[in-house]
């Protein structure tokens, strides 16, 4: 069904595109809330991303790669949106729209939550899009490497120091908590 | 403390768990303003017949497909003409080489001493065409003047190029020359920048040639090719016909 549409669409169908938009909008939108933790600059990424699809598709010479290439552009468009805050306002949370502390009062998993989330935001774009296509969308090395337009090597390249960088930034934030409780 | 993936993959410790639980949290449905947005955008903007879209990078070949990123029909035209240039420019060369060189209008007529014309001349080589490289970096607007030997050219980016212009004379990629007036043509071609394509410009075999070389530099394989169409003005009448058109392959020159 997703190949017919892709096909109509890439004629310049525009009920085939809308169609298309809407089978892929909210995976595409979660991967950019994922990389971005901001729900308005992944609203910018996927509109940006939606828009480069209508103009871009007649290019892909496979339908059953459309898929991959939204990927692409997500990524793409959302590690522009990331650099282009870096120049800008300060980083805002995500929207309480889901409970993100579940109803566990285990207070040690919300304290390994605030820490994820301080030491996600200390990667970089790049980084944080391999662990989210790698431990969100569960992309094997190959399919990542697909996506990216690298080699299966350089794409576990990638994810292995992404993941140093986190740990390394999840160390870095134990060790200022630790400061902090120690009287003085 | 390392566990598998159901596939037995690859190992994952205690972060990637902690990681995976935690991605798994946020958002999963995209609000409806960029998707209104998009499909008007696409309502807005319907879709035109692109006359150079066989020429246009498949945007998940590899770095590596070069021409095979193109349609296939047309990475083997790509090549034909790659061919035909070559052999062409070869052509061209070995008539410029037989041709007599001219002979500057102040430089006084010297009687040979010996009167008997020669049966045949002896050919010489004709003065290598000035060749005006331009760096093309990208759509926007750009006037260069130019001047060489006793003219000078004026070469002005048309803003306007409008889908019925870009059918001819360029169609099926060839670089299409216009005549406008006496002394001003233009010249129409697609530029593909990561294939290293440029397109040269004959305007004069014994004065000019013009090569324009994509100067935006090839950022994977996505980097879109983009149409050119330039106007050259000359401070002398010029044939669009007698201007011959070639194609090369050279590494784009840095921006």
């Amino acid at each position: 069904m997703s190949r017919d549409l892709v096909e109509r669409a890439a004629r310049g169908e525009e009920a085939a595109y809308a169609a298309l938009v809407r089978l892929h909008a909210d995976r595409l939108y979660a991967i950019a809330a994922r990389i971005l933790r901001d729900p308005y600059l992944a609203e910018d990424a996927l509109q940006q991303t939606l828009i480069t699809i209508w103009r871009e598709l007649p290019r892909l010479r496979d339908p059953d790669r459309f898929e991959a290439w939204t990927y692409r552009l997500i990524l793409r468009a959302s590690t522009a949106e990331a650099r282009r805050e870096r120049r800008g306002s300060p980083v805002r949370l995500l929207p309480d729209d889901h409970d993100t502390t579940t109803t566990t009062d285990d207070y040690r998993l919300v304290a390994d939550r605030d820490q994820l989330e301080r030491g996600f935001r200390r990667l970089s774009p790049e980084q944080r899009a391999v662990l989210v296509l790698q431990h969100y969308e569960g992309l094997s090395l190959a399919e990542i490497a697909d996506v990216l337009g690298i080699p299966v090597g350089t794409a576990g390249s990638r994810i292995h120091y992404a993941t140093r960088a986190l740990r390394a930034a999840l160390e870095a934030d134990a060790r200022g908590s630790a400061g902090k409780e120690r009287p003085a | 403390m390392t566990r598998h993936d159901d596939a037995g993959r690859s190992p994952a410790t205690e972060l990637d768990r902690l990681l995976g639980e935690w991605l798994t949290d946020g958002p999963r449905r995209a609000p409806d303003a960029p998707v209104s947005v998009a499909i008007e955008f696409a309502r807005s903007h319907p879709r035109r017949t692109d006359p150079f879209r066989a020429f246009r990078r498949d945007p998940m070949a590899g770095r590596s497909a070069g021409l095979f990123a193109l349609q296939p029909a047309f990475a083997l035209l790509a090549v034909g003409l790659l061919v035909a240039a070559l052999v062409g420019v070869g052509v061209v060369g070995g008539l410029l080489r037989a041709s007599p060189a001219p002979v500057p209008p102040s430089a006084p007529v010297v009687p040979s001493p010996s009167a008997s014309p020669s049966p045949s001349p002896s050919p010489s080589p004709s003065p290598s065409p000035n060749v005006i490289e331009l760096p093309l970096t990208t759509e926007s607007a750009a006037t260069e003047d130019v001047t060489f030997q006793d003219q000078s050219l004026r070469v002005t980016d048309i803003e306007d190029v409008t889908t019925t212009s870009l059918g001819e004379p360029g169609e099926g990629g060839l670089p299409g020359v216009t005549q406008i007036d006496d002394t001003t043509i233009d010249l129409l071609w697609v530029v593909a920048p990561c294939t290293g394509s440029h397109w040269g410009f004959v305007l004069d075999p014994t004065a000019t040639a013009l090569a324009f070389f994509p100067a935006t530099p090839c950022e994977g394989q996505d980097t879109p090719g983009f149409t050119r169409a330039i106007r050259v003005h000359f401070d002398r009448p010029v044939d669009a016909a007698s201007i011959h058109v070639s194609a090369a392959t050279a590494s784009p020159r840095p921006s």
